[in-house]
């Protein structure tokens, strides 16, 4: 664990240069020491894959906070999470989904294929980032596909997308460079909620290939 | 109670921005000049994290309908009531039916309105703000349009003014960030001078000058803040704004302090700024010397300010006479 400065009221605390399984479980444990220490002059934390991004008022706080942040022990109990499992409808391919054919293509795979494999394992919650109530789920190095090299002005909000090693949902309007191969009907972020996502770190999230007139059924 | 917007070329609904929902990817938003924004709200002794409204360039026009006390503070703006030139950083009092115009702004980008008793928009998140990206917040999550009714809440009159010179100043301080160490020519970045793109809005600022060569532009995303300065693909830096996303996958090499972030945010495309290196304890000793000053000058605008505190210390009270020791 390291902890460095990001400007004068910000600190990450990082466990790993990479994603991995051990460093995402420390950040974890991490999110679960700042909501239970309640340390004074916290203001709001932004946990991610490897890192938890503390911001704070210097006034109150600054080397005090770095020296409790020294005392959280990553090799504490492994935290239980709930183990909720959230399905997500998805039409794949067509207009939905228009660069299915072109994952496949990166991939040597038939596009049922990608379906099969896109739909075929859990994925876990690592991060909620670049824009209000993104899910970065991690590990379908089976259909992996870069970003385009030239994001497209606008991505309808239920968008579901591959860049890298991840997929993700776009859960509002918005331009975007992760190449899309379907889309769901589900409102994924809801500012008349609280929380207003659908999905916390840690959740599962498993894909349900549905058809047009089960898209349809679900817009009703 | 309200006033209607005659003309606006980009101005939003602010308040000090959306704290505790980071986590879910909801930008901070708020002013991106924090202490011109809290200052409009204490010249009329609102709360000095009430909503005001952002305006920029200075191109706004609005028709009251009722009595009020309202101030412009920010930047360096032609302000005018029915045709008459105003002051700025000043309470003014306007009636039914007059009109404030807004014509350009002298220096600077953007200047706060703030209304005795606040902008009265529903808090979203906990928040007046205008989050544009999501387009939620502030008034109907947008920018303001000719036509449309801005209501205020209940305030009182009061009568405050302070002399501000505009900061113009193209030198921006930074402290080095988390991968100061990819960024192999650094002489160059801090010996340059940097341009702000038409590319660049509350979200970000794209900068255009030399290239920065570093030793990796892919780094894993993880969150950002304020001023932070990543490198893009290309080789150029970009400064996160008040809008700015909550997290970032390019190299953080530096971040603006925060008592030069609204220095920034008053900056337009066009204006060309420089980098500076300080340590992060005088980044911090700064910041807390302006947040002094500005309860200082809270403290001046109250006009039933308390003369006298009693303390207690081990049971036993005491009162304690307060004074103005620079007069």
């Amino acid at each position: 664990m390291i902890i460095e400065r990001l400007g004068d009221r910000a600190l990450i605390v990082k466990f790993s240069d990479e994603m991995n399984r051990i460093a995402h479980l420390s950040v974890m444990k991490l999110d679960k020491f700042l909501f239970d220490s309640k340390t004074e002059g916290i203001i709001e934390w932004i946990p991610s894959y490897a890192s938890i991004t503390v911001l704070y008022d210097p006034e109150i706080t600054d080397t005090s906070l770095i020296k409790s942040l020294k005392h959280f022990n990553e090799s504490a109990e492994i935290i239980e999470t709930d183990g909720r499992v959230i399905e997500i409808p998805v039409l794949y391919g067509g207009e939905f989904g228009p660069d299915i054919e072109s994952v496949a293509k990166i991939n040597n795979v038939s596009v049922d294929e990608i379906i099969k494999i896109h739909s075929g394992a859990d994925y876990e919650v690592w991060m909620i980032g670049f824009m209000p109530g993104f899910p970065y789920l991690y590990g379908i190095e089976r259909i992996s596909a870069p970003r385009l090299k030239s994001p497209r002005k606008f991505v309808p909000a239920g968008s579901v997308g591959i860049a890298g090693n991840q997929t993700g949902i776009y859960p509002i309007d918005s331009p975007g460079g992760w190449q899309i191969i379907g889309r769901t009907p589900l409102k994924i972020f809801d500012v008349r909620k609280d929380p207003p996502t659908l999905f916390k770190m840690g959740d599962k999230v498993r894909f349900i290939p549905i058809d047009r007139e089960g898209y349809e059924r679900l817009c009703r | 109670m309200s006033m209607i917007v005659k003309n606006s070329f980009f101005s939003t609904v602010q308040d000090i921005g959306r704290f505790g929902f980071q986590r879910y990817g909801i930008p901070q938003s708020g002013p991106m000049d924090d202490v011109s924004f809290r200052i409009a709200n204490l010249l009329l002794g609102n709360d000095k994290n009430e909503g005001a409204i952002e305006i920029t360039s200075g191109i706004f026009e609005a028709v009251f309908d009722d009595d009020r006390t309202i101030a412009i503070c920010g930047g360096d703006p032609i302000v005018a009531i029915n045709g008459h030139e105003m002051k700025r950083c000043r309470s003014i009092d306007v009636k039914n039916g007059d009109i404030l115009k807004l014509s350009g702004m002298k220096h600077g980008f953007r200047t706060y309105l703030a209304v005795d008793g606040g902008i009265k928009v529903e808090k979203v998140f906990k928040s007046k703000s205008t989050c544009l990206p999501a387009k939620f917040g502030g008034f109907m999550g947008r920018k303001l349009i000719a036509g449309d009714l801005i209501e205020f809440g209940d305030g009182k009159k009061v009568e405050n003014q302070i002399d501000l010179t505009f900061e113009e100043r193209s030198k921006i301080r930074i402290i080095i960030g988390p991968q100061w160490g990819y960024l192999k020519n650094a002489d160059e970045f801090l010996g340059a001078k940097y341009e702000i793109t038409s590319d660049s809005d509350r979200v970000g600022y794209r900068l255009e000058g030399p290239k920065l060569d570093l030793s990796t532009y892919d780094i894993v995303s993880e969150g950002v803040t304020i001023g932070t300065i990543q490198v893009t693909g290309n080789g150029l830096p970009i400064v996160m704004m008040a809008d700015h996303q909550t997290t970032g996958g390019y190299p953080k090499i530096a971040n603006v302090i925060s008592v030069d972030v609204p220095i920034l945010g008053q900056k337009k495309p066009g204006d060309e700024i420089e980098f500076q290196l300080i340590d992060s304890d005088a980044a911090r000793a700064l910041y807390i010397e302006r947040e002094r000053w500005l309860r200082s000058v809270e403290y001046d605008f109250l006009k039933d300010r308390p003369k006298s505190y009693l303390i207690k210390v081990d049971g036993v009270q005491f009162k304690a006479e307060v004074k103005r020791a620079d007069g």
